[in-house]
């Protein structure tokens, strides 16, 4: 097959489950809007809304991953792999990943739930979600005696990325927020960029590494 | 980093898998060295070299010349 046809036939291959994706993710964050500003609840704010659709986009990450690694034959029709083998081979990898963002998933919901706007009491929610963080964190770690140096790489920029929109887009908001233009960050706000920053990061290396598709650049 | 691991990868009737396999490394970084999307590190690219019985500039084409 040429480089043409194998983008093309890529392409294509890609565009259904980036739509299914996009509208899935666009229902689920609709869904959730409803359930917390829904008629009887109480508003949680916009702080606790936004962080809870970057729950809803790691959590709808995360079973994508999970379904994938259930079933690689379909996981390999919608996730950016070569093959149903690619997620056989890369099971464990993949596994521990798909825990880390179901765990950091769990830690913003606990969060968005919290006293004094949620029903969750302070104390408990703290522990919850700091335990869910160490959980992701030492996933983490786990996933990383999985990886090869292609993926640290990836991961190294990735984190980089994160930290360079943090700084730009944290760092302004709080230069903003000092000089007494606008409203400072909530710390749920920190929180939520850190994890929303580091998804940001993996799909902007992917796509600029040009791995969201498989022929030669 | 233009390379011929392609080449010399298919001239020993392998897959990218079993090249992979060969070398410790996943199928997807196979890929992306082949289709030019990443440079392997100096460690890797020895030992695809050794695997190959080839110098690492065999293997790894670098254009660039030195100012004389």
């Amino acid at each position: 097959m040429n480089v043409a046809k194998q983008e093309k036939s890529l392409a294509r291959r890609l565009a259904v489950p980036v739509a299914v994706g996009a509208m899935s993710g666009f229902a689920a964050t609709l869904l959730f809007l409803n359930l917390v500003d829904g008629e009887g609840a109480r508003s949680l704010g916009r702080s606790r809304e936004i962080a809870g659709v970057v729950g809803v986009l790691y959590l709808l990450t995360a079973i994508g991953v999970g379904v994938g690694l259930a079933s690689p034959r379909v996981g390999a029709r919608f996730l950016n792999v070569e093959d149903a083998d690619e997620l056989r081979e890369q099971r464990r990898m993949l596994g521990y990943s798909c825990g880390a963002m179901a765990a950091l998933s769990g830690a913003l919901f606990v969060l968005v739930l919290a006293e004094p706007l949620g029903p969750v009491a302070g104390e408990i929610a703290a522990v919850v979600a700091i335990a869910l963080l160490l959980l992701a964190n030492g996933l983490g770690l786990l996933q990383a005696r999985h990886t090869d140096e292609l993926q640290r790489a990836m991961s190294r920029d990735s984190v980089a990325s994160a930290f360079y929109l943090l700084f730009v887009v944290g760092g302004g908001w709080a230069l903003l927020a000092h000089c007494g233009l606008v409203d400072g960050p909530a710390p749920l706000d920190w929180l939520t960029m850190f994890a929303v920053f580091l998804l940001v990061g993996c799909f902007w290396q992917v796509g600029r590494r040009g791995l969201l598709v498989r022929g030669p650049r | 980093m233009r390379n011929r691991l392609k080449e010399h990868r298919e001239a020993h009737g392998w897959s990218q898998g079993e090249l992979a396999r060969r070398l410790g490394v996943s199928r997807q970084t196979i890929n992306a060295v082949e289709t030019d999307k990443y440079d392997p590190s100096l460690p890797l690219a020895l030992r695809m070299a050794k695997l190959f019985g080839v110098a690492v500039p065999d293997l790894f084409i670098d254009e660039w010349e030195p100012e004389l």
